[in-house]
């Protein structure tokens, strides 16, 4: 909801460009008590302009704007929409973005602002994906984070894997294609390569019990952009190589 | 949830042997040579062809000294559970120990 408390106070909307913006408004006058339900319907807004769309409250009256919406009814063409609350001196900014062609904007009683595009459905987000280049850089503030894009952020784990000591049984794995077994090592190869072979590779050795017997420290060896060799010795004083219970291994840094 | 496997048997040229765990099923953002999405995308499945076998071979061991000679496909119960003597291990076509 947004309170207009005075005679000068009023919501506007600036339009960028010219167009078809539609807005309608819903809202209850509390004067002294006295409840009177009233509505706002703007004619289409065709230029680039300010428009007043819900007005100033008579004296000793509180206008409560209980719903607002902004509707883009132009078929093609986008707008630089401006929301303000206006007290006769002050304007104060409420939101501002671009509605896409069909799109719209929706404020509900509860106070949220809700961003719906062309289909109706509510639109994932007012900023766009962000680039493999933006999600490397670690620094926009205006585009978003998705399930595709996320795998860039140098902060994510490119690959992970977890299998059996013997490298037999895969358990959970994310960007790897095979594990193979060697004499005394494990090589992991993945799908998709790191672009060099320097990468951060994280292993940790799984132990069948928390004892120092069954301790295993791990290694890497041979790391090239796209396999990584692990392997495993055991706690005693020659520190013979051994299998752990499970391997948990994970890679960090530029594809 | 873990990933099906082929288990391949891959003898190198410094004699040793290594048994290999090629992904039947994987995710990642980019698809292995002989693999295809599946429906809902990001999981993908492949059969062990030659061709996808190879280039898994080629890409495990484009990195190491010791080269793969021959391979075979084998099972998961033609891998001896006695691990002891895994540095010795043989493929003569038929029997790994």
């Amino acid at each position: 909801m947004i309170i207009l408390g005075s005679t000068s106070d009023l919501i506007r909307i600036i339009t960028g460009s010219t167009g078809d913006i539609r807005a309608h408004a819903s809202w209850i006058d509390n004067n002294a008590g006295t409840i009177t339900v009233g509505r706002t319907n703007t004619a289409s807004i065709s230029t680039a302009t300010t428009t007043t769309v819900v007005g100033s409250p008579a004296a000793s009256t509180q206008r409560n704007c209980r719903h607002l919406n902004i509707f883009n009814n132009h078929a093609t063409t986008s707008n630089l929409i401006t929301i303000e609350h206006f007290d006769g001196t002050t304007a104060e900014q409420l939101w501002k973005g671009t509605l896409l062609a069909g799109e719209s904007l929706v404020l509900d009683q509860g106070g949220r602002w809700t961003y719906y595009d062309a289909t109706g459905n509510v639109k994932a987000s007012i900023y766009p994906a962000a680039s493999q280049a933006e999600m490397e850089a670690v620094s926009s503030n205006v585009v978003a984070v998705t399930p595709a894009n996320l795998k860039w952020h140098p902060a994510a784990a490119k690959f992970w894997v977890k299998f059996t000591g013997n490298s037999t049984t895969i358990l959970a794995s994310y960007n790897v294609t095979s594990i193979t077994d060697g004499t005394t090592q494990a090589t992991i190869t993945l799908a998709t390569a790191f672009s060099s072979a320097n990468w951060c590779c994280v292993t940790n050795c799984e132990c069948s019990a928390a004892t120092v017997a069954a301790w295993r420290g791990s290694a890497t060896f041979t790391q090239t952009a796209s396999t990584v060799i692990v392997f495993a010795v055991d706690a005693t004083a020659t520190q013979l190589l051994a299998d752990p219970t499970s391997w948990h291994v994970a890679g960090y840094g530029d594809q | 949830m873990g990933n099906a496997v082929q288990h391949i048997a891959i003898t190198l040229d410094n004699g040793s042997l290594e048994i290999m765990s090629f992904f039947l099923d994987g995710r990642s953002d980019t698809l292995p040579r002989g693999a295809v999405w599946d429906d809902t995308g990001g999981t993908w499945t492949r059969k062990p062809s030659k061709e996808a076998v190879d280039d898994e071979i080629e890409r495990t061991y484009a990195g190491s000294k010791a080269k793969p000679t021959k391979y075979r496909l084998i099972d998961f119960a033609d891998i001896p559970t006695d691990r002891s003597n895994r540095a010795n291990w043989k493929d003569d076509g038929k029997k790994i120990g």
